[in-house]
């Protein structure tokens, strides 16, 4: 049997390639879909670990225990946690990079044995211990306490140097603890012989800094043990252990449990003389849940689409397969082969050819994997920290479960053929029968609920945004609606298509040349078995163009919107010198500022405008308005607005605006305000809401002024403004029902005169327009310039990009593409070679009756038109149209709350002739091998093989 | 009248000497006649009613066809002639599947450019061959011997001086087959038909004219009726 089985293979190998093709892609891109999952959470987990400490300067893996031993409290609870503070590495699974222990009696009176002025006077101190810390310490002055008694019964002990100050110690002097007694009933007693400092200033180990132990005599912890603990008398201490753990050995899946362990930590150990802390990282882990949540949700949502094309690659491919060994399988029958045992020779086949895809599929997908995770933008890769893959149990389950359908796609076609007797054969060639899903009308239902979804889902957009905002991932539904929409209307298409070919048909019935019309029957009475094809390829193309426009308009239109909200490619604050110190210790002496030079900048390689920019605090800032309210009286109304002071002519060089958000040009609205020193430009809520019109006067004032006379300013209005370089007109916030609302956000535009005659030369931003920022920087750190605030456009998009989930989508949605490209070129090929090799006999009966070759490759052109050509151009439209009416809302899942501007679709030219430029490739190969074959073909060659 | 003089045709084998699937044949097929080329499986009958019908070129020799040797035609005008000059009919199925018996007929008419009316003619055919009554049949619903008698329509339809049949009795019945032999015999009466068929049937070689005997691809044995060994003889 597989000997048949090989023998089979080597004859088919066309279709074989194709089918090892089609396996190891849906081998490879399901293995990837748990490899980047995983590889790609674990970056973000570690990403976050880092970035906490980077922002607090704390590490978020440690535990803080805390144990008290009181008079007549704590022993059991001390017990507990001092062997939690032992085995909880071992019980949460982690691993021990640094432990610190903190012992320390509670604070008692001491006074001093030194002869010195005040000596007697009463303080209180704290014998504390740290293990470990001559490890960790330099001695300043002295030296390190002894790990004994003295014979005298005299403690050893180092101060830091903040102890050393609030303790008012000198070396070498004794301190006695006035109530504090040993077993022996002698007053305890230490001498200072040391003052000590951290050894280094990024030490985990000092989690409290030295300048915490400022009232600390920190003796030796052996002696602590000895005297304190194990002296035979029971003293009041704490002891505080601080563990610290390895982030970056954590790994995905050990978090769930991670979490929920901790937790349980926590519950167990919250009693006040036995308490475990709440980690910092529990919070991030928290976040890390929810953000694993959506990005498996959208990465899956992704791939479905491309999955369910390469199982219909598959079938597609067998399906052919089969109906060319029709023959065979009639001739093994008709040689007594049982049903069962055709069956079992297709599963074999199936089996081996899935195992050999298996061999390359996993090793592809790890490729894929990586090349996902590098991934920049649609179709775009750069160099990055590369992706740590890893094959875990998952990747294999995976793995076994794409073979198994991959045998399932190629087996099915099996199971129905092995039925056919050499009877029913012939008559299956009889008149094309209605496919199934054709009676059932299974297209116009697809397409009726995908256009229902959409309607849904249009009337849902705020709950659609609310979901997102609150941080939750894109609705699968929403998603499968649009993979809906693209099926139904395919399918629909495929309704319609024919009775198009029919219509031309039977417009030129009479009158059509032997090619054309053989064609055109063959088309319209087989029609049914180039469903297949043409369904293939119009999904292939729709799916290609909805792919490119969701990528692009996702990233492109975050790009955008980051470019608009931040108004300019970089605004830096300088830090400015003040007599703010002078002012607190004084109040009312009024506060001023030096404005740093603000004419270096300009000397910077790269830089090609900037601009002064004041920027209000929208919550200190605002306009006072006279309104009615509910009851119909008049009061004042103070609305929080942003205020911009700006040099006109600057700002419009430093910044732009995209077209068509303003209804005049953007310098329109420039030159007006340039024009009226008094003038201003608001946003256009205060048309709109507020009934302003241009040439009104609007007062707004900066309550950081507000002591002062004149501080509120009255300018005319010369224009209103939607949209302006980083402003936006309305922010959408959760209410804590869960519930979103947005609200109108004002913005005054002045110039920055009138804002420094009234408010005087406050710190203002500086705008630039750049082309690469790496001069600029440079520039900051040679000057040593202190930044209070610093955005730069080019670096947040990095981080946009960065951000697993729109790399993860721009990744799978490259991936898919190519998928489809591959798909789309073999099964084209494929199906056209097998498609001729199967109609050789027709071929050879219609160049006996005296067709040309010619004619016959006119045939087939003709057929390519009629039915590939006309399903490509439907796919287009088909793909145009769910781009219209699915991104918008696809996008919506990743613009959050800050989407300011309005969502425009994006397709790149350059996708498209990618897209496009490779079908054409396809067609001309194809037409090209058609060409070759029917060339090749000998008459009498393919006659002989229908007398067989 | 079509005659061969010393054809020859080998087959090229990979890595081993030529086959030879005729040799030396010389042979005549007189017009208003049917022709046997009678011979075993491999004795090269259908290799010669190729190189005869223009479907397939001799290695060696002439065919004279209506006193022109078209082994030096072109692929055009072999092409020509096969459109308006011959028929042929396979042993099996030789109909065009995704045409229905009228169209099938048909489509040799609009291949040979027929000026007449066409309706009218693949109707004539039709009922000649008795398949007046399931002209919009597909091939696939018809009998084996309903698909060859619509394939004898088809053949004759666009008044072809020469009909070759390759072995068109071979997957019938006797009943059919004889019914097809007598189609035969009448189209020759009647329409003044050269028909050249192929067969390995003893049994009907007595609807033949002439029979030429074949064997490993020589000419091995001649029979005529007395008709046409008279007119050999006068011509000599």
């Amino acid at each position: 049997m597989i000997r048949i089985m090989l023998q089979k293979l080597l004859h088919k190998k066309w279709m074989v390639i194709s089918l090892l093709i089609g396996n190891i892609l849906l081998i490879a891109v399901a293995v990837s879909h748990p490899m980047y999952k995983e590889a790609s959470l674990q970056r973000m987990l570690t990403d976050e670990f880092t970035t906490y400490l980077e922002d607090t300067n704390e590490s978020p893996a440690m535990f803080a225990i805390t144990g008290r031993i009181r008079k007549n409290d704590g022993t059991a609870d001390y017990q507990r946690v001092y062997n939690l503070a032992q085995t909880i590495y071992q019980e949460l699974g982690l691993t021990e990079t640094l432990r610190v222990r903190q012992d320390s009696l509670v604070a008692s009176t001491v006074v001093s044995l030194m002869e010195r002025e005040n000596a007697n006077k009463e303080k209180k101190a704290v014998i504390g211990s740290l293990e470990n810390l001559e490890e960790h310490a330099t001695v300043v002055t002295g030296r390190m306490y002894s790990d004994k008694r003295a014979e005298d019964g005299v403690i050893e002990a180092v101060v830091t140097m903040n102890g050393f100050v609030e303790l008012d110690v000198l070396p070498d002097e004794t301190l006695e603890f006035v109530y504090l007694k040993d077993a022996a009933g002698n007053k305890i007693r230490v001498k200072i012989v040391g003052v000590i400092t951290n050894s280094s200033s990024a030490d985990d180990y000092w989690v409290n800094p030295p300048e915490t132990f400022d009232n600390q005599l920190l003796i030796s912890p052996t002696l602590f043990e000895e005297v304190f603990v194990n002296g035979g008398k029971r003293f009041e201490y704490n002891s505080e252990w601080y563990l610290f753990f390895d982030y970056s050995k954590i790994t995905t899946a050990q978090i769930a449990g991670l979490q929920e362990k901790t937790l349980a930590l926590l519950e167990g150990n919250s009693s006040t003389y036995g308490k475990l802390a709440e980690p910092a990282y529990l919070s991030l882990l928290n976040e890390y849940l929810s953000k694993e949540k959506k990005i498996d949700v959208t990465l899956s949502i992704l791939q479905v689409p491309v999955l369910v094309l390469l199982c219909a690659f598959l079938f597609m491919i067998s399906r052919q397969m089969m109906e060319m060994e029709q023959s065979e399988i009639s001739l093994l029958k008709s040689r007594g082969a049982g049903k069962g045992q055709i069956f079992r020779l297709y599963l074999m086949q199936s089996t081996f050819l899935a195992v050999i895809s298996t061999l390359i599929g996993i090793p592809l997908g790890s490729f894929i994997c990586r090349a996902l995770g590098s991934a920049n933008a649609f179709l775009e890769f750069v160099q990055r920290r590369p992706l740590d893959i890893t094959y875990s149990k998952n990747v294999f389950l995976y793995a076994l479960i794409a073979v198994l359908v991959s045998i399932l796609m190629t087996v099915l076609p099996a199971m129905k053929q092995s039925g056919i007797s050499i009877v029913r054969q012939k008559q299956s060639r009889a008149r094309a029968k209605k496919p199934l899903w054709q009676k059932l009308y299974l297209d116009i239902v697809l397409l009726g609920v995908s256009i229902y979804g959409y309607y849904n889902f249009t009337d849902q957009q705020d709950e659609l945004q609310e979901a997102v905002i609150a941080g939750e991932a894109l609705d699968p539904l929403l998603f499968l609606t649009s993979s809906l929409f693209i099926l139904g209307a395919s399918l629909v298409a495929l309704r319609i298509l024919p009775l198009l070919v029919k219509l031309v048909y039977q417009i030129g019935k009479k009158r059509w040349k032997p090619a054309g019309y053989a064609s055109f029957l063959e088309i319209i009475r087989t029609g049914s078995r180039q469903y297949f094809i043409m369904a293939f390829l119009m999904l292939t193309v729709a799916l290609g163009i909805f792919n490119t426009t969701v990528a692009r308009t996702i990233l492109e239109n975050a790009e955008q919107n980051l470019a608009y909200t931040t108004g300019a490619d970089l605004r830096i604050q300088e830090v400015w010198p003040s007599n703010e110190l002078q002012v607190r210790m004084n109040p009312g002496t009024p506060l001023v500022y030096t404005e740093p030079d603000y004419g270096k900048y300009s000397l910077i390689e790269d830089v090609n405008a900037m601009a002064k920019v004041f920027v209000s605090d929208s919550t200190k800032t605002g306009i006072s308005m006279r309104q009615k309210n509910a009851d119909g009286k008049t009061a004042n109304y103070w609305y929080g607005a942003t205020i911009y002071g700006i040099d006109t002519k600057d700002f419009g060089e430093a910044t732009s605006l995209p077209d068509g958000l303003l209804e005049e040009h953007y310098y329109t609205y420039l030159n007006a305000l340039a024009q009226n020193p008094n003038g201003v430009l608001v946003s256009s809520v205060m048309r709109d809401v507020h009934g302003y019109k241009i040439g009104d006067t609007i007062t707004f004032d900066n309550s950081e002024h507000a002591q002062k006379d004149g501080v509120d300013i009255k300018a005319e209005i010369v224009g209103f403004v939607e949209y302006f370089p980083g402003f936006s007109p309305t922010a959408t916030f959760l209410n804590p029902d869960g519930t979103a609302q947005t609200l109108n956000q004002y913005l005054i535009i002045s110039s920055l005169n009138l804002i420094q005659k009234y408010w005087g030369v406050t710190p203002y931003q500086i705008w630039f327009d750049v082309e690469d920022t790496t001069a600029f920087y440079e520039f900051i750190a040679e000057n040593e310039i202190e930044l209070e605030m610093c955005v730069d456009v080019e670096a947040e998009v990095i981080k946009i990009k960065n951000d697993t989930i729109f790399q993860g989508t721009s990744g799978i949605l490259t991936m898919s593409f190519i998928v489809i490209l591959i798909l789309c070129s073999a099964g084209y090929l494929i199906y056209w070679v097998l498609s001729i090799r199967s109609r050789e006999l027709l071929f050879g009966i219609f160049r006996a009756m005296g067709m040309s070759r010619g004619e016959i490759l006119r045939m087939l052109v003709n057929e390519q038109i009629f039915s590939s050509l006309l399903s490509i151009l439907c796919g287009a439209g088909i793909g145009v149209a769910a781009s219209q009416l699915f991104v918008p809302m696809i996008q919506l899942a990743y613009s959050a709350a800050d989407q300011v501007l309005p969502m425009t679709l994006l397709t790149r030219q350059s996708d498209m002739v990618r897209l496009f430029g490779i079908i054409a490739v396809v067609l001309v190969v194809c037409l090209f091998v058609l060409a070759r074959q029917v060339f090749k073909m000998k008459i009498a060659q393919a006659l002989k093989l229908g007398e067989d | 009248m079509i005659e061969t003089k010393n054809i020859d045709r080998f087959f090229p084998v990979a890595g081993r000497e030529p086959f030879q699937a005729l040799k030396d044949i010389s042979i005549v097929i007189p017009d208003r006649s049917l022709t046997m080329l009678r011979g075993k499986s491999g004795s090269g009958k259908t290799t010669l009613l190729n190189i005869l019908g223009a479907l397939d070129a001799p290695s060696g020799g002439q065919v004279i066809f209506d006193g022109q040797d078209i082994t030096k035609l072109s692929d055009k005008q072999r092409e020509k002639l096969r459109r308006e000059k011959i028929g042929f009919i396979f042993q099996s199925v030789s109909l065009i599947p995704m045409m229905t018996v009228y169209e099938n007929v048909e489509f040799s008419l609009r291949l040979s450019d027929y000026k007449g009316d066409r309706k009218k003619r693949v109707e004539e055919c039709l009922h000649l061959v008795g398949l007046g009554k399931r002209m919009q049949h597909m091939p696939q619903e018809l009998s084996g011997g309903e698909q060859q008698r619509v394939a004898i329509a088809r053949a004759i339809a666009h008044r072809p001086q020469v009909i070759f049949a390759d072995e068109p009795t071979a997957e019938l019945d006797t009943a059919t087959s004889l019914s097809v032999m007598k189609m035969f015999q009448d189209l020759v009466q009647a329409q003044g038909i050269t028909i050249v068929m192929t067969t390995h049937d003893t049994g009907l070689m007595d609807a033949g004219d002439i029979v030429y005997q074949l064997e490993d691809g020589a000419l091995i044995d001649v029979e005529k009726r007395k008709a046409f060994a008279e007119n050999e003889g006068k011509e000599e």
